[in-house]
């Protein structure tokens, strides 16, 4: 039973085994992937997913009715789901073929979370790279913007699944997207 | 708040950019350069940095936009624009649709004129300008399209917030597969709306226009006048929207992808959008044509999202789908099963119907080469009417056995012949074993090696029986099989009956000559029957030679149920040649005699009557005696004898075979008419309403059925005279004309069958009738009016050219009476129309 797994695992990285967490991170990938194949199947009748959705539907479906587990282990679920929706995602676009320079990711929103995962542009290649580069100095911020970005989690939800303040999760968000930005545009 | 916050006058040595960052970004801009250089006690480096940062915030506001989103389940920011919102000339009314390109809303333009309009707003994420711009320059060639099968588009233009928009005609339409699921169209059926389709991109094309986004939720169905006309959506919108990826600085551009995958022709798949013409479209075409016959599309949509975007385009080039109807063998049970239920036939049929000619179709269209494909819409649909017309399809392969295949289709009559030759070589076959037999009898050889001769001989017996029934069967139904079904018929007994006079002691073959007789003369007269020759003396001749035979055999051979059925349809075709060779006396007559021997096998044999209608289809044939010999009253009684019971049964529309509700049609008919002959003409008019009703529906179906197609004229015909009876004149105009049309274009398919010529007539004669009694109501003009059409109506009749190889066969005392009456009643409606004339004057 992949529930039993899962709740097995959160209990395991609540009880502070550092190995858990890198075990949820396949079967999450594993249920995101498989959503997102069903899902965007579905789209081509108009009934479109958002990457959003997925990682509600995932986490819904891989912690059953545990899905009230306390607010630690849906961090790190949701952490789990942000590290795997952003490979799908940048997958995705990679095997679009290699993104060109040009500017194209100053349109990247967050919008992203809540655009059809079937049409998430090739840029968010240039973006991932970027934040690549923000997790090796800053890993706190690159992974308050991998949730609201990948997971489309608010500020104060990127709160509760860090388990920061929403002012300092503002801050963050507010610094790292200007570094981002920043970054981007030297890369030009 | 976890960490204190960075205070500039405390900085005696420098803080961490990301502090220096927060702060600086408090301060109004001027003042920024300052406190820069003051927190960054003159490190050029880290002032550098932090000005970048600066900087980049700034102009970082709709980089992974800030405007926070409420919740994460939140509906996407497509939900932007709200019902009564202005845009542009339309106002938003409600919003149809939303998926992930946009939403589509009903919005009502007021100038320059006033009308309902779809409006689709794109998305945020697309270069407006760009999207306009390319709509623009397309948008002359868009407006000259002008087909009923294209939903039009209007206009185009930018949201106050910056979003593209397009403004096309407003369809009130589902899509094209919801449509064909829920009326549970069949595949002719299908196929008839997928031609409109065709028609449409033939037209696009034309005018230069690709589609390039064929696929089901652009294929809206909607009815005009019950009727289901399909609208192609969204022409001009994905090129539009499109990055044309030929322009090497828009490589980068967001790129979104374009189409769906499984509609997407491999040279779209390939992104050079140099490359795509009309015969991507035609591809398209194909796949839905492919998803409107088994329910799925070729290339499964399941599998191609669970791939990357770069193996599904491999797959979207490479791989070769399989045929419809192997798709149908490889679905599972449920899954054809719906789709069958879908096509309103079951799953064994579908697959066998696909077989063939659809699957040529399909494949061609499909083609990863688009070489190979149909050059035009026009020839994919010219292919399919093909199909449908039993023609050879283009996408078929050039064999031999194809051809033949098509040629037996077409030419039922060359086929019968060529069946007549088998026969006779079976029918001698049957003889030289018949000698063989009789010489064994003499040597009085063993029982064993009897008994095997017998058994061959059993089987050749069965072995030509089937044939002709077979051939028969599908013969006799058909629009265009009256000669071969006659020509089949007269061979085969003669041939028998010269064999049986041979071999006096093989009951076998005597029942079987006596079966071909009574086939032959339904063939020669039966009226009831799809198709004949109108020879009822023949048909008389026939019917008795067959009830002669039948008295020779012993009353329970070849058992009590079949001789039973054999024996009554004679006694039957008798009764019916007596009552068209004019002597309708005989034919009751001949009825009353039918109704002692059913009587009798009822009360011998009542298993065998339950089985079968005769008792009530007896009631309808001596209903009809009566009616000819003008004894109305009892006539009416038979009727209700027989048809109450069956009308009490409710009809399931669905499920129900083609008989029966041909069955259906003509009770009503003749239940109306039974009405209308003793005065009551309410109740006559009811009926007729609900012959037409079961008809029209089931015309559409199968309108190659001959049954159907005589049926739909009577019940015009008959609703119009039953119109007329009851004074609702407004209805008699158009039944009479659509009887008369009917009737008409059978005559032309077929004019050597007498049943289409005895209906086409009928259709006229009650025209000429129903404005006979219209006229007795109104002002003089719509009097005179009436009348005039009445004559005509009746001239019409009387100079009837008969096609020359019927005149014999019709130029029979009937014929004769029934053109003295016309003549009559055209005598009573000019008499009307001179004294009309005169008090005018």
């Amino acid at each position: 039973m992949p529930d039993q797994n899962v709740t097995l695992i959160l209990e395991a990285i609540v009880n502070g085994d550092p190995k858990a967490a890198e075990a949820l991170l396949p079967l999450v990938y594993a249920e995101l992937r498989k959503l997102a194949a069903a899902h965007v199947a579905r789209e081509q009748r108009g009934n479109s997913i958002q990457a959003t959705e997925l990682v509600h539907e995932a986490y819904l479906r891989l912690l059953g009715r545990d899905a009230d587990l306390a607010w630690d282990s849906r961090g790190h679920f949701f952490a789990a789901a942000a590290e795997s929706m952003r490979r799908i995602l940048v997958d995705r676009a990679r095997a679009r073929g290699a993104a060109k320079r040009g500017g194209g990711w100053k349109r990247i929103s967050l919008d992203i979370a809540n655009t059809p995962i079937a049409e998430i542009p090739a840029e968010i290649i240039e973006l991932d790279a970027a934040l690549a580069k923000l997790k090796a100095e800053e890993p706190e911020k690159a992974r308050i913007v991998e949730l609201r970005i990948f997971v489309g989690l608010t500020v104060e939800q990127t709160a509760a699944a860090t388990g920061i303040s929403s002012a300092t999760v503002g801050r963050h968000w507010t610094y790292a997207k200007a570094w981002l930005y920043s970054e981007l545009s030297k890369s030009e | 708040m976890s960490e204190s916050e960075p205070n500039a006058n405390q900085s005696n040595h420098s803080g961490s950019p990301e502090s220096i960052f927060h702060h600086a970004r408090a301060i109004p801009a001027p003042d920024r350069d300052r406190y820069l250089d003051e927190a960054c006690l003159g490190n050029l480096e880290l002032v550098a940095k932090v000005k970048r940062l600066l900087k980049a915030d700034a102009e970082a506001s709709d980089f992974l936009d800030t405007a926070d989103i409420q919740t994460a389940t939140d509906p996407p920011l497509s939900g932007m624009e709200t019902q009564g919102n202005q845009i542009g000339h339309y106002k938003l009314l409600d919003k149809i649709g939303e998926g992930g390109f946009g939403s589509v809303w009903m919005a009502e333009q007021r100038e320059p004129i006033k009308r309902r309009v779809a409006l689709k707003i794109i998305k945020l994420g697309m270069d407006t300008k760009q999207v306009i711009a390319r709509f623009e320059a397309e948008r002359q060639a868009l407006a000259l399209m002008d087909h009923p099968n294209i939903a039009k588009v209007y206009d185009g233009g930018s949201t106050d917030t910056g979003r593209p928009y397009f403004v096309m005609e407003y369809i009130r339409g589902v899509p094209i597969f919801e449509f064909c699921d829920t009326e549970r169209l069949n595949t002719t059926e299908r196929l008839s709306l997928f031609i409109h389709v065709c028609n449409a991109l033939q037209h696009a094309h034309q005018k230069g226009i690709i589609h390039r986004d064929i696929k089901p939720s652009n294929v809206l169905v909607t009815l005009h006048d019950g009727v289901p006309v399909p609208k192609v959506i969204d022409f001009g919108i994905a090129k539009a929207t499109n990055q044309e990826l030929t322009d090497k600085t828009l490589f980068t551009q967001h790129r979104q992808m374009i189409g769906t995958p499984a509609y997407m022709s491999p040279e779209q798949a390939e992104m050079s959008g140099l490359d795509i013409d009309t015969r991507s479209d035609i591809y398209s075409l194909g796949v839905l044509l492919y998803e409107l016959l088994t329910g799925t599309t070729p290339l499964s949509n399941e599998d191609l999202m669970s791939k990357g975007f770069a193996e599904m385009m491999n797959v979207i080039r490479d791989t070769v789908p399989q045929k419809p109807s192997t798709r149908l063998n490889t679905l599972g049970n449920a899954a054809v099963k719906t789709t069958a239920r879908g096509h309103a036939t079951d799953s064994s049929q579908l697959s066998s119907l696909m077989k063939g000619d659809l699957d040529w179709i399909a494949m061609k269209c499909l083609e990863k080469d688009r070489a190979r494909r149909y050059e035009t819409a026009n020839a994919l649909a010219a292919d399919i009417r093909r199909h449908l017309d039993n023609q050879p399809v283009e996408a078929g392969p050039p064999s031999a056995r194809y051809r033949m295949s098509k040629l037996i289709k077409r030419n039922k009559g060359a086929v019968a012949a060529g069946i007549l030759i088998t026969a006779a070589l079976i029918v001698g076959f049957i003889g030289t074993t018949l000698g063989l037999l009789a010489a064994l009898d003499a040597r009085s050889a063993e029982a064993a090696q009897r008994r095997l001769v017998e058994d061959r001989f059993q089987s050749a017996m069965q072995y030509v029986e089937r044939m002709s029934d077979e051939v028969l069967l599908e013969v006799r139904d058909m629009i265009g099989g009256t000669n071969a079904t006659e020509s089949l018929t007269r061979a085969t007994t003669e041939f028998l009956d010269s064999l049986a006079i041979e071999s006096a002691d093989s009951p076998e073959l005597r029942y079987l000559t006596a079966r071909t007789y009574l086939r032959q003369s339904q063939t020669l007269g039966h009226v009831f029957a799809a198709n004949t020759i109108g020879d009822f003396q023949g048909a008389l001749d026939a019917a008795q030679r067959s009830i002669e035979i039948l008295k020779t055999l012993p009353d329970d051979f070849p058992d009590i149920k079949t001789r039973f059925e054999t024996e009554w349809f004679a006694w039957d075709a008798i009764a019916i040649a007596y009552g068209m060779l004019d002597e309708p006396e005989k034919s009751v007559e001949a009825y009353l005699k039918l109704e002692q021997y059913t009587e009798h096998i009822e009360n011998q044999y009542p298993e065998v009557l339950a089985e079968n209608s005769m008792l009530g289809l007896l009631n309808l044939r001596i209903g009809h005696a009566y009616s000819r010999v003008g004894q109305y009253e009892v006539a009416l009684e038979r009727y209700q004898a027989r048809i109450n019971s069956e009308l009490a049964t409710d009809l399931d529309l669905e499920t129900c075979t083609e008989r029966q509700i041909h069955e259906r049609s003509i009770s009503h008919v003749i239940l109306s008419r039974a009405f209308a002959n003793v005065g009551r003409y309410d109740e006559a008019f009811e009926h007729s309403k609900l012959a037409l009703d079961v008809t029209e529906t089931k015309f559409r179906r199968w309108p190659n059925n001959a049954r159907f197609a005589r049926d739909l004229v009577n019940a015009n015909s008959r609703y119009a005279l039953a119109a007329a009876q009851i004074g609702r004149s407004g209805l008699v105009e158009e039944h009479t004309t659509r009887a008369i049309v009917a009737g008409k274009d059978l005559v032309e398919r077929d004019p050597s069958n007498a049943s289409f010529i005895w209906d086409y007539l009928g259709s006229i004669e009650d025209a000429g009738d129903a404005f006979l009694l219209v006229s007795a109501r109104g002002t003089i003009d719509e009097r005179m009016n009436s009348l005039t059409k009445s004559i005509a109506y009746f001239t019409d009749i009387i100079e009837f050219k008969f096609d020359p190889s019927m005149t014999e066969n019709l130029e029979g005392e009937s014929m004769n009476s029934r053109m003295v009456g016309i003549s009559e009643k055209r005598n009573t409606a000019r008499d009307s129309l001179h004294q009309l004339n005169t008090s005018n004057e």
